[in-house]
């Protein structure tokens, strides 16, 4: 693994870089970043079932923040210990600690360090699309997730695919993409509103 | 490498005999509490929706059971004879699906599947809680299942706003208007063990002919 480090750094002018690559650049190089998404479900027939839009933010380690804007409102937010999940029309708010969702939440995925190989064994998928993607399959069986897929412009995380053993794929799309700026602190902490019910999963 | 098809929607409900509306917005109702109803104006609700013969909803779901618990979306298509619920995760990643038919009740969930006489016991085995099935299709559309009623009440619209049955305590706290019928959007449901909020997203119906 290191070897591969060194080699990617001393080739900096490597005129193709494959998924694998992008992905060891990017959780080298992104400590933090910022975006719009739109996320997609499509069931096994190609039915759309869900869309969905909102923002994310994430710093590393272990701390990010996904807000649902529409057509719900969700919140999920990553503090660095635990990850809550807080939907305020069912007026509740479900809490896990960060360790237990590392290996399976997308989220907790992309806010994770760059040893995700504990959990997920790499492949890369070659380009289409203009991105360069790869294949991330749990190593955690009971994590909802059967593959999720990246696709990377240069550096930047475009989007993403989750496939579930169901056959749905999740497409979540990012825009409006900024990486390294200094996010709000308080953006990652999670206060429990007043009167929610909170549960642990 | 990924793919992500798209294909025209389907109508693969069986028994549909005529689809109401497609994805008809759901506009809030107003959910200050109103006055009693009088017994005619609840059996008038009645009558209409008793003309509801099958319904394909999507909705987000809060689920309570000793201090543990789940958020997430489910789907579910009712007909006379067969419920198919799926439910997934905030995400979107498919936790389960609930198959009942006159026949049993099947459930799959982490690649395995499962069976029994009844959701209630199925749902309670394997998800470590019991989804009602017994009276939810009734309870879901706004009516007392055919079981005894413990107590109800109902507003000046004729609607339900509380029931108790089958030891279920349910509230109707938000209904909404779609294809002339007024029907719950916010439910909640309470046993001895168990909490179910349910928002319904999405009401599609089906109509049968008198």
């Amino acid at each position: 693994m290191k070897q591969l480090f060194i080699i990617i750094l001393a080739i900096p002018t490597l005129a193709f870089a494959g998924g694998m690559d992008r992905l060891k650049a990017f959780y080298q190089n992104t400590t933090s970043m910022r975006a719009n998404f739109n996320q997609t479900v499509v069931d096994s027939q190609g039915r759309k079932v869900q869309e969905v839009t909102g923002t994310m933010q994430l710093q590393r380690p272990g701390k990010f923040r996904w807000d649902y804007n529409k057509p719900y409102v969700q919140q999920i937010v990553g503090d660095g210990e635990k990850v809550w999940l807080y939907d305020p029309d069912l007026n509740q708010v479900t809490v896990r600690p960060l360790s237990k969702t590392l290996g399976s939440s997308p989220a907790s995925l992309l806010a994770g360090s760059k040893d995700m190989e504990k959990s997920f064994t790499i492949k890369d998928e070659g380009r289409q699309d203009d991105l360069d993607w790869v294949q991330a399959t749990p190593k955690d069986a009971d994590s909802g997730f059967e593959r999720v897929y990246l696709g990377f412009k240069e550096d930047a995380l475009q989007q993403m695919e989750l496939h579930d053993s169901f056959g749905h794929i999740t497409v979540i799309e990012f825009t409006k993409l900024e990486r390294n700026q200094k996010p709000n602190a308080q953006a990652f902490r999670f206060t429990v509103p007043a009167g929610a019910d909170v549960v642990g999963e | 490498m990924p793919v992500t098809s798209r294909q025209p929607l389907l109508a693969t409900f069986v028994g549909v005999l005529f689809i109401l509306t497609g994805c008809a917005g759901i506009k809030p109702q107003n959910t200050t509490p109103l006055p009693a109803s009088t017994p005619e104006i609840h059996a008038q609700h009645l009558a209409t929706i008793a003309t509801i013969s099958a319904f394909d909803l999507q909705t987000r779901i809060g689920v309570q059971a000793n201090g543990r618990g789940f958020s997430g979306a489910t789907n579910w298509k009712h007909s006379a004879t067969h419920d198919n619920i799926a439910i997934f995760s905030p995400l979107g990643a498919q936790v389960a699906t609930i198959d009942k038919t006159p026949n049993g009740v099947t459930l799959i969930a982490d690649g395995k599947t499962y069976y029994a006489d009844d959701t209630e016991t199925l749902t309670q085995k394997i998800l470590g809680w019991s989804l009602p099935m017994q009276g939810l299709p009734d309870w879901i559309i706004g009516r007392p299942s055919p079981s005894k009623i413990e107590q109800s009440a109902w507003d000046e619209a004729g609607r339900l706003t509380k029931l108790r049955q089958d030891g279920w305590d349910i509230e109707y706290s938000q209904y909404v208007s779609t294809s002339g019928y007024q029907l719950p959007q916010k439910i909640a449901l309470r046993s001895q063990n168990l909490n179910l909020k349910i928002i319904v997203e999405r009401w599609l119906l089906s109509e049968s002919h008198p």
